[in-house]
């Protein structure tokens, strides 16, 4: 499945004026990328992953699934299309509502028709995909589980409608740095699979380097910045016009260079920063 | 002064305590940073501080004022202000200025008095362009810090962040922080930031680290954050200036062991530098 945007903008009315969001958005997701999208709270992230999930439809511009243009979710020719593309809102634990762990994961799957044996292996497999065992957690109430774990819920609910392209609205924040990893683990197992694409909306950006194979930065509504975490990260203090911080390590080689140290700004990993900085000192 | 004594509590129907028999003095104008994975107890503590939740056992005294004591709440509350993560429960008005005069009102201050509060907390947090503006169209971080503005006109003593700044972006997080830090020096206003960011956590005076409703560590954070055995077992990780100090340390370079923040680290490193 591949997602495209073409010259894609979005407003927002309010009180009868043209409140603009998104202006000349051009992108496209296609089957093993890792796309992250970040930016300044505000710069319009949320609002286009809305439209990559068809959640939301553009004011002008169009939006593509396959080369074919898309209407929104529940538009036009019914879902079916948009069934491939799975969405994770911010703080989706917010939205469990059944008594266990297991409808929770159901309900999705169910509307898609499917029920009986199919189902249950679905929510199954989709339970273990998040790490969490369903003999054990299955049956429980979501609401007796730590907030980590909820989150976790609320992913395998999403993953077990099988999607190709999974969109994640700031899936770790709020979450301790144990939850963290654990949400972090899961992106990557659903990644490694074959076929499948990742959009990461995230402004944690030692998460974003981590992560993805390429990064769009947003700045009020446009995109500002393209390329691989490498290329972004070596844009250095520019960065914060957008209102980003660099990782800190990436922080620490900007501070360096600033005072005049030989030091490379695209590092990314504990590892980089100890050779660099061994390299500046020559030990 | 805020005075936790000996304090625990349960939630209505648990067994396990959420906090257990927790003793801590937060000072006037001091920074204290309360960090520990999520379930460790910080966001009960936060609540204790102001009387949203009661001890079971001990008790809490603000100012010399019992959280316990019905008839002090009012009082209590007036002098610690609470930011959560989720302001969408904290918004309430029309308008951002209805907003942020909501709580004012309710203390049946003059309206000349209630308008200088207003304009002066929305200038601190940058808002003043957006005050007629429903609170409904405000992108999370202008949300959270409406939510802030609200607290800050009711001009408190002590000032609980209760991972208010969790959902904002990086940029967004240090500008609140440093705001919220000016008031500190301007006005002497204590803050208390709970987050489980350790770089966070990093900049407070003096560091609390709860697990499973027990102080596992205190002290400065560069005390604290050299404990990096205790704070994994807890689920927290030491910032990664620390662990790049390790690797440093053992690859041969004479580095002191209390660097936490990015600027000791370089100021450390070109010290070095300069004995070549």
């Amino acid at each position: 499945m591949e997602i495209g945007l073409q010259e894609v903008s979005f407003a927002y009315q309010v009180a009868g004026r043209q409140l603009p969001v998104l202006e000349n958005i051009n992108l496209k997701v296609s089957p093993g990328d890792f796309l992250a999208i970040t930016g300044a709270g505000g710069s319009g992230k949320s609002t286009l992953a809305m439209l990559m999930a068809g959640l939301l439809e553009p004011t002008a511009g169009r939006v593509t699934l396959d080369g074919q243009p898309a209407r929104g979710r529940g538009k036009g020719k019914g879902l079916a299309p948009w069934q491939r593309v799975g969405m994770v809102f911010q703080q989706p634990e917010q939205q469990l509502f059944a008594e266990t762990v297991a409808e929770d994961v159901a309900f999705g799957p169910r509307n898609l028709g499917l029920g009986g044996a199919r189902l249950e292996a679905r929510v199954k497999a989709a339970l273990r995909a998040v790490g969490l065992d369903p003999q054990t957690v299955g049956g429980r109430s979501p609401f007796t589980l730590s907030g980590g774990q909820q989150r976790r819920v609320a992913i395998a609910g999403i993953l077990a409608m099988e999607p190709e392209v999974l969109i994640l609205d700031e899936p770790t924040a709020g979450l301790d740095p144990a939850g963290r990893e654990q949400v972090v683990n899961v992106i990557r197992a659903f990644y490694r699979r074959p076929g499948k694409a990742v959009v990461l909306i995230s402004h944690n950006m030692a998460e974003v380097a981590e992560l993805a194979r390429e990064v769009i930065v947003l700045h009020r509504g446009r995109v500002a910045l393209q390329g691989t975490p490498r290329d972004i990260f070596r844009q250095g203090e520019a960065l914060r016009s957008y209102g980003l911080i660099p990782p800190p390590l990436t922080s620490l080689m900007q501070v360096l260079r600033r005072q005049g140290a030989p030091v490379p700004l695209d590092v990314l990993t504990l590892a980089e920063a100890r050779d660099a900085i061994l390299a500046w000192l020559g030990v | 002064m805020i005075e936790v004594q000996g304090v625990t509590f349960s939630y209505p129907g648990t067994t396990v305590p959420a906090l257990e028999n927790i003793s801590l003095i937060i000072k006037p104008g001091e920074f204290l940073a309360i960090t520990g994975p999520n379930g460790s107890g910080k966001s009960t503590l936060a609540r204790l501080l102001n009387g949203l939740l009661r001890p079971g056992e001990g008790r809490v005294l603000v100012d010399g004022l019992d959280t316990g004591d019905e008839a002090s709440l009012v009082d209590i509350r007036r002098r610690v202000g609470m930011v959560f993560q989720d302001p969408d429960n904290q918004l309430v008005a029309a308008t951002v200025e209805d907003d942020v005069a909501f709580g004012l009102e309710n203390l049946g201050l003059p309206p000349a008095e209630i308008r200088q509060r207003v304009a002066a907390a929305l200038e601190v947090v940058e808002l003043a362009n957006l005050r007629t503006r429903p609170p409904h169209r405000l992108s999370g971080g202008q949300k959270q810090r409406l939510a802030l503005a609200g607290v800050l006109a009711m001009e408190p003593r002590y000032l609980v962040l209760d991972e208010a700044t969790a959902m904002l972006d990086p940029v967004a997080r240090e500008e609140i922080l440093q705001k919220v830090l000016e008031l500190r020096r301007e006005k002497g206003l204590a803050v208390i930031l709970i987050t489980h960011l350790m770089e966070e956590a990093a900049l407070a005076e003096r560091v609390l680290v709860l697990k499973a409703g027990q102080i596992l560590l205190a002290g400065p954070p560069a005390e604290v954050m050299q404990q990096e055995e205790k704070l994994a077992a807890a689920g927290l990780k030491v910032p990664v200036t620390v662990a790049l100090g390790k690797g440093l340390r053992q690859a041969g370079l004479k580095l002191p062991a209390n660097l936490v923040t990015v600027e000791e680290m370089a100021r450390a490193l070109w010290k070095l530098a300069s004995r070549k």
